[in-house]
């Protein structure tokens, strides 16, 4: 064999181990960055909000582009729950403390939005997030609006009959999503809901959605 | 790189096809014999590139499944606090009330139960600072966090019960008046045996 068809043939493979090398990493590149291991689940395509329009603690007006410009903690439940939301909106404060020391830059907002806006008037829900966090936002409004919100969240609750039609109890999911600032879901965490967990595991998000941009 | 795509473009036809078109440029450079040769060598290039591309494949489908995985819930660890109140066989201790925000229409209170007697039953709590009080447990549930008001709570011989945050709880339905820190409420407390326990809760700022 020639000199000049062997290099060839050597050029021949190298190029196609070549085209396989880097064919390779480009399909490996889809998934990479991997997401974070959470104590939830990181989406690692950004979910879009349907259009919603609720009533905020002032009662105004209140859209999907009112979550634009800053990271959103969301947790869905109702001022009438006694034990599992207010133990969840004291891990929320303290994860907002924990966040302002860790990530000074960042801007972050925490709502409650109500699962119960029969008894949840825009007043009682603001009334009720402040008392947890002076800068906490509380949502409610209609029922379907919420409802939308909350199937895109992967939030499901339900409103447990009662034989006064009062003192009703309303089951839900208890998890905090985290929107991006487009106002899009990037994770949702969930029970146990634990500050200091919860702090971590905004870090990793939060690095991997800087990660994605690139 | 364009030219050295072209030669494995080249090298390629010639080995699928047999009959290779842009072979004709090289017949003054290529023998027959090497050319069967060559075709082996860009063969083995061809087996290597779809082996990379399997791996590829499956080490994106490995990643995906590791990310995919949920780690276990953590148990959260709940110290024993010593009893403080006693009737008969049954003691209880760390009596308090979550306090409220303004505008609250319930309450929860926790306790810790301890039973050195034959099994007994929680059957009712009244407090005058509320319409009712119900015996709850929270749970989870298809996917959603859901209290549920029982009858009556067992508690078995020779047993510890805690109710906290998450759990069993009592649930004050419809409080007079909302519970500062610093409040003490009065409640009592009917076992099925041991009878009924009069017991202060201290109001406790669980911020």
């Amino acid at each position: 064999m020639s000199s000049l068809s062997r290099m060839l043939m050597i050029t021949a493979f190298a190029a196609v181990a070549g085209i396989g090398a880097v064919t390779a990493r480009q399909l490996l590149m889809v998934n990479s960055p991997v997401a974070p291991e959470i104590n939830g689940f990181v989406l690692q395509q950004p979910r879009l909000l349907p259009a919603f329009e609720l009533l905020n603690g002032q009662a105004e007006t209140f859209t999907g582009a009112d979550f634009a410009g800053a990271w959103s903690f969301l947790y869905f439940g109702f001022t009438y729950c006694p034990d599992i939301c207010p133990t969840a909106m004291v891990e929320m404060a303290k994860l907002k403390t924990l966040l302002s020391a860790s990530h000074p830059d960042l801007l972050a907002e925490f709502y409650l939005v109500s699962v119960d806006p029969e008894r949840d008037t825009p007043q009682r829900v603001q009334e009720y997030v402040t008392y947890f966090d002076d800068n906490f936002k509380g949502l409610t409004g209609d029922l379907e609006d919420i409802s939308n919100l909350a199937q895109t969240a992967s939030v499901i609750h339900v409103i447990e009959p009662s034989a006064d039609g009062v003192s009703y109890e309303v089951g839900h999911s208890s998890t905090i999503t985290l929107l991006d600032p487009q106002g899009s879901i990037r994770a949702i965490f969930r029970e146990p809901l634990r500050a200091a967990t919860l702090a971590d595991d905004v870090s990793q998000v939060l690095s991997y959605a800087e990660l994605m941009k690139e | 790189m364009v030219a050295i795509c072209l030669q494995a473009y080249t090298g390629l036809e010639s080995f699928n096809h047999g009959v290779p078109v842009m072979q004709k440029l090289k017949t003054t450079i290529v023998e027959p014999a090497s050319r069967i040769e060559k075709g082996i060598v860009v063969g083995w290039a061809v087996l290597v590139f779809v082996v990379i591309m399997v791996a590829a494949g499956l080490a994106r489908f490995i990643v995906a499944d590791i990310s995919a995985q949920e780690p276990d819930n953590a148990v959260i660890a709940r110290t024993q606090p010593s009893p403080d109140v006693a009737a008969g066989t049954i003691a209880v201790s760390d009596l308090w009330i979550r306090a409220t925000p303004p505008g609250a229409r319930t309450a929860a209170a926790y306790l810790y139960i301890r039973n050195s007697g034959d099994n007994d039953r929680l059957l009712a709590v009244r407090s005058e600072r509320a319409r009712s009080v119900e015996i709850h447990t929270t749970q989870e549930q298809s996917g959603m966090m859901r209290m549920s008001r029982l009858d009556s709570l067992a508690v078995p011989a020779n047993s510890d019960l805690q109710l906290g945050p998450g759990g069993y709880h009592l649930m004050l339905v419809e409080i007079s008046e909302s519970f500062d820190p610093g409040d003490s409420v009065l409640m009592t407390l009917m076992f099925e045996k041991a009878g009924a326990m009069d017991v202060n809760f201290a109001v406790r700022d669980a911020r």
